[in-house]
């Protein structure tokens, strides 16, 4: 629930903004767009070099929490110890490992005032790069072959099928694309230790990159979508420019999908399309927005704002139309601060913005 | 030829900038690129054309007649143009 008076605040993660970035800067640029000096951001950040830190102006306050594998109990402790000094009306959460643990204490933190707008458990696992080959198949959506590895032990037989090159996923983060066996072994120890199994082994389609960002309401409708064709690709497959476009069989893919999984919250839709084919092949579905979101906000469609509102029980217009032809470009900057701001992150936890 | 027109939903500039909004590719032509679909789409017939790119840039028919031939052939292959049959 908002505050009688004062200001809207809302606790944003996901201020990673490296080159794998995450979407918590771009989330917060489209909110201070959109409410501008009625607006305080509260940061809530994993690591004392997460870059969104070192921004000026990017967060009013900053304060460090566990990571989700610390458990529910103290990532619960924590939110709500801040929830006592700030008092924040919406927590906005934007990474992919945190939204399982967020979901399952969102009761509890409705009950302390705090607003969140995710989907489900099951929409979560609905979507889950392991499900996808099934999810596609029932509503008859192309998508790479796709196995999905328990034990190192199935990897040959996984690749055998898939054939080469084929990209070896982990199940929330990273891929890498393998032409060897050798190779994929080596990509896949490299996964496991990182991210646990099970492993995903994707068919390697090559082709133009397609992307939506997308909000769902919960109850099978789109609120937003935008959809994008990554420009430039970064060797971690990330788009570094891009632009909108507009394509009727992507925009009805979207609605097909958020129908199918009553998504609630954002989403992006990541496609691949053989030049010259019309056809598009499903390669995630992300749980959350992406990293360009505000991309989608300079083209008309304020999704982070408009999820802000719906998380506080705001009735608003459903989008309809965008800017197709908007494009951006990610840049490096360093940016100069001091050791004293990872000083009292580090003892204390806070930082001021 | 048949009568040539360009996809519906292509952007040109008039400094020759093409941009395609379902697929977000953009092209760039040249003068003599510029000239022809500035021919297309006000309409003019293929002959029309040919007189037009004979006196803007001093060449004979039969190259000219090449250079269309070979530019539409360019836009078909790019989604930016379509013929249409006109018997």
């Amino acid at each position: 629930m908002p505050q009688a008076e004062g200001k809207l605040k809302v606790a944003v993660t996901g201020l990673n903004a490296t080159d794998n970035p995450g979407p918590g800067v771009p989330v917060i640029r489209s909110l201070r767009d959109a409410f501008g000096d009625q607006l305080e951001i509260i940061g809530l950040v994993y690591d004392t070099l997460e870059p969104g830190i070192y921004i000026p102006g990017l967060a009013n306050r900053f304060y460090q929490i566990p990571y989700p594998s610390t458990g529910l109990d103290a990532i619960l402790a924590r939110l709500l110890e801040i929830q006592a000094r700030e008092k924040y009306d919406v927590l906005f959460s934007t990474l992919d490992t945190e939204l399982y643990s967020f979901r399952k204490l969102a009761g509890e933190l409705h009950g302390h005032g705090i607003a969140t707008y995710l989907p489900e458990t099951e929409q979560l696992k609905l979507r889950g790069k392991d499900q996808l080959s099934s999810f596609c198949s029932q509503l008859q959506i192309s998508t790479p072959k796709t196995i999905v590895i328990n034990s190192p032990s199935e990897l040959n037989s996984a690749v055998n099928e898939v054939g080469f090159p084929c990209v070896v996923k982990g199940i929330f983060y990273d891929a890498g694309i393998v032409s060897t066996i050798d190779e994929a072994h080596a990509v896949m120890n490299k996964m496991r230790y990182k991210w646990g199994l099970p492993l995903i082994i994707q068919q390697c389609l090559k082709g133009d990159e397609y992307n939506v960002c997308a909000l769902g309401d919960g109850v099978g409708n789109v609120v937003g979508a935008v959809a994008m064709r990554k420009l430039y690709i970064t060797d971690k497959g990330k788009g570094w420019s891009g632009v909108t476009i507009f394509d009727k069989t992507l925009l009805e893919l979207t609605h097909k999908i958020i129908g199918a999984l009553r998504w609630k919250g954002g989403l992006e839709l990541e496609y691949i399309r053989a030049p010259g084919q019309s056809e598009y092949n499903l390669l995630e579905i992300n749980p959350r927005f992406p990293a360009w979101v505000y991309l989608a906000s300079a083209a008309g469609q304020n999704l982070p704002a408009a999820m802000v509102q719906l998380a506080r029980g705001k009735k608003i217009e459903y989008f309809s139309d965008y800017k197709v032809g908007t494009l951006f470009v990610r840049a490096a900057w360093d940016y100069i601060s001091d050791m004293s701001r990872i000083e009292s992150l580090s003892m204390t936890g806070e930082v001021n913005g | 030829m048949d009568k040539i027109t360009l996809s519906h939903d292509v952007a040109v500039s008039e400094s020759g900038f093409m941009f395609l909004p379902t697929t977000g590719e953009s092209f760039t032509v040249n003068a003599t690129g510029r000239c022809i679909i500035g021919a297309i789409q006000s309409g003019r017939s293929e002959s029309e054309t040919l007189k037009i790119l004979v006196a803007e840039f001093g060449v004979d028919e039969r190259t000219a007649e090449r250079d269309l031939r070979e530019f539409v052939s360019q836009l078909q292959r790019y989604h930016l143009a379509q013929t249409q049959d006109n018997k």
